[in-house]
């Protein structure tokens, strides 16, 4: 690395301070983790599940948890950051248990680390200095919960009700279907939504100037249409086309991912819409897939191109049933070739329906 | 830590958890059922099933208390699904329990607790038949669980079903009422509306969302509830539907991708959808051959979700499939 300047040390160091980390330097962590928040205040948002949470631990009432939601939204953030506020450091390593999918995932944990961890109360619960702002009962968290086994998640559900007392769960996963009905029913839900823009930016600003980096303009606007609100996207984009480029522009970042740019995609809709079929299919040959492009991936920018054109429903309609079959297909393994195809040929019943619709305005004209 | 303040602490789905029969909401022919044979006695071998948050596991427990009172913590032996189930649990342990003398009154029996008892694995189920006949005179078996087929016909054949369905809006509702005065909450209809919605016949769940409200907010109406439990909104759902009732797939579009920014899963939206069309009285426009046809669209695109396409564009599929029967509809009635 270069020489630090002032505010790079002393940041470092705060980190270190905070993380209590001796072999590692800050610099050598992954952006990610660099940047996590480490409590709830911290955090830029999910105001109603912070404000929520942190009533229920002030209270000393905290339900057993259920959070889901898309990845890189903040739910492992969340529960270690509360978990640092109902317990001192030096009780954490006692109070709170943290699997996850590194672990093993099968019903034997459930049987012996959880069951023995959930049996018993944590020391501080008999003891009569104890101040009132003690929280009694430990913490289990399960994280990345949609790959415990189902046997695994049934052999909870006793568990989670018969130590009450004891010990409170958070689960924590991306889509809900994957946790069994009982589960769900035994806990308090909260789903993480991805992140607004408004609250990426102002951290973003700030890892770019902690790091030093340059971005332009439509560099950030291209992070953050990628990111889809997804914080971790969007940090480990930024680190990623930092270290490969001078430059976090529009044209980096997308070379960086691998995924057409919006100026491609513009080029291959106007060719689907004006030109024979064979061009179109030569067009999308060498413009995208000799490119390295995947048509699931062109597929998915086509689908929200579309809804940017003025065409008319019955026409938008028929490209979306067309991409959505196209897409179905190559979830079966069929060729790329072929659907290509079909994706030219959606277009073109979409032509015809415009095509259609403007004869029809015409026949109103001459009845008036 | 004195037992109240423990109680206290405790979540509102087991501090205020019914301790005796009368105190069970929901499922009366089963209650009165129950109740009878904890005045009489000579409890039958039962299989209580049900989806989750219905009573089952409340219901065995009071039920004990009542037929054993203080002797329940010896005459009574819980098993679920975190201790062993296999065959050797069956031949060491409950044999071992079954075998132990407790003196009872007349007409009272030792109970075996089988929880989540569909998580036993087939052996040892098999090997369950022949100690609950050896041991009937003295020890009796309750078997909970979710799915009643999993049990094995042969321990179905010798117990007595006891089916438990989804709590009723009503029955909820009195509940969760009674449990708002208790904690003086403030609330007003909508929010209580709103509560029963998201619990969809789940006792649980209902007590979990309000608790979890209460804690967010100072009052529980329509807004903070569906803020707090956080699921699709049902009003923009029917907007959307209206939308492709009148073939605006522009419009429903937007709206169905606004759901998933919002970081819905496609499951959650696509379940709630369901919910909506089967639940909801549409506009007149709506006939019952065009709401089936809703639902038959909404089930196979549910399908293609759970086959793992849950991406943006096969939600805009649907709303394309919705708009096109619509289309197809209008077209018939022309």
């Amino acid at each position: 690395m270069g020489s630090r300047t002032g505010s790079r040390e002393e940041h470092s160091l705060q980190f270190l301070n905070l993380t209590k980390m001796t072999t590692t330097t800050a610099s050598n962590l992954p952006w990610v983790e660099k940047y996590r928040p480490s409590k709830l205040d911290e955090l830029v948002a999910h105001e109603q599940i912070v404000k929520t949470l942190t009533k229920f631990i002030e209270n000393r009432t905290l339900p057993h948890l259920l959070f889901y939601g898309p990845p890189g939204t903040g739910k492992t953030t969340t529960v270690l950051a509360a978990a640092r506020q109902m317990y001192s450091p030096t009780k954490m390593a006692s109070m709170v248990l943290e699997l996850n999918a590194s672990d093993e995932r099968g019903i034997d944990v459930v049987r012996n680390t959880i069951v023995n961890f959930a049996q018993t109360k944590g020391l501080q619960a008999f003891s009569t200095s104890s101040n009132t702002g003690t929280v009694p009962f430990k913490l289990v968290i399960l994280d990345e919960a949609d790959a415990m086994t189902k046997d695994a998640q049934n052999a909870l559900r006793r568990v989670i009700e018969k130590y009450t007392d004891n010990v409170r769960f958070c689960i924590i996963c991306n889509y809900l279907a994957s946790i069994v009905p009982a589960i769900q029913s035994r806990c308090t839900r909260f789903r993480f939504a991805p992140l607004d823009q408004k609250l990426i930016v102002p951290r973003l600003e700030y890892i770019v100037e902690t790091e030093q980096l340059k971005m332009t303009p439509d560099g950030k606007d291209a992070l953050l249409i990628v990111s889809k609100g997804d914080m971790r996207t969007v940090i480990n984009t930024l680190q990623s086309t930092a270290m490969s480029f001078d430059t976090v522009s529009e044209n980096t970042v997308y070379q960086c991912i691998g995924q057409p740019t919006p100026k491609e995609m513009k080029e291959v809709v106007k060719t689907l819409l004006n030109d024979p079929s064979k061009k179109c299919m030569n067009t999308i040959q060498t413009k995208l897939f000799e490119n390295g492009y995947a048509l699931q991936d062109v597929i998915t920018h086509l689908h929200d191109f579309v809804f940017t054109l003025d065409i008319p429903d019955e026409a938008m309609s028929a490209i979306i049933t067309g991409l959505g079959e196209v897409e179905e297909n190559l979830s079966t393994g069929c060729s790329n070739e072929t659907q290509l195809a079909a994706v030219v040929a959606a277009f073109f019943e979409a032509k015809r329906l415009c095509v259609k619709e403007m004869k029809n305005l015409e026949i109103e004209d001459m009845e008036f | 830590m004195s037992k109240s303040e423990k109680q206290q602490l405790a979540p509102w789905v087991e501090k205020y958890r019914p301790k005796v029969l009368a105190d069970i909401v929901g499922n009366e022919n089963i209650v009165e059922r129950l109740k009878v044979i904890g005045h009489e006695g000579n409890v039958p071998n039962i299989v209580l099933s049900g989806p989750p948050g219905c009573g089952k596991t409340t219901s065995v427990w009071a039920l004990a208390r009542e037929l054993l009172g203080d002797k329940v913590k010896e005459a009574v032996l819980e098993l679920n699904a975190s201790d062993e189930r296999g065959i050797d649990v069956v031949r060491h342990r409950i044999k071992t329990f079954a075998q132990t003398k407790v003196t009872l009154p007349e007409g009272r029996h030792k109970i075996i607790i089988l929880d989540e008892a569909d998580s036993m694995t087939d052996g040892a189920q098999q090997a369950l038949r022949r100690t609950m006949e050896m041991y009937t005179k003295t020890t009796r078996f309750a078997l909970a669980c979710n799915q009643s087929e999993k049990i094995i016909e042969p321990i179905q054949s010798r117990c007595a079903l006891l089916r438990y369905t989804k709590l009723s809006p009503v029955q909820l509702l009195t509940r969760v009422k009674e449990v708002a005065k208790a904690e003086k909450v403030n609330y007003d209809d909508g929010g209580l509306e709103a509560i029963l919605f998201t619990a969809q016949g789940d006792m649980r769940q209902a007590l979990n969302n309000l608790q979890a409200t209460v804690n967010a907010y100072e009052l529980v109406n329509k807004e903070n509830v569906l803020k707090v439990c956080d699921e699709p909104h049902p009003d923009l759902m029917i907007k959307m539907l209206h939308y492709c009732t009148d073939r605006k797939f522009f419009e429903a579009s937007k709206i169905i991708h606004e759901f998933h920014r919002l970081g819905f899963s496609s499951d959650d939206i696509v379940s709630t959808l369901f919910r909506v069309v089967k639940t909801v009285e549409l506009s007149k426009n709506v006939s019952e051959q065009l709401r089936m046809e809703y639902i038959r669209q909404i089930a196979m695109c549910h399908m293609r979700i759970v086959q793992g396409l849950t991406s943006k564009l096969q939600l805009s599929r649907l709303i394309a499939d919705l708009c096109r029967v619509s289309a197809a509809a209008t077209a018939t009635s022309a």
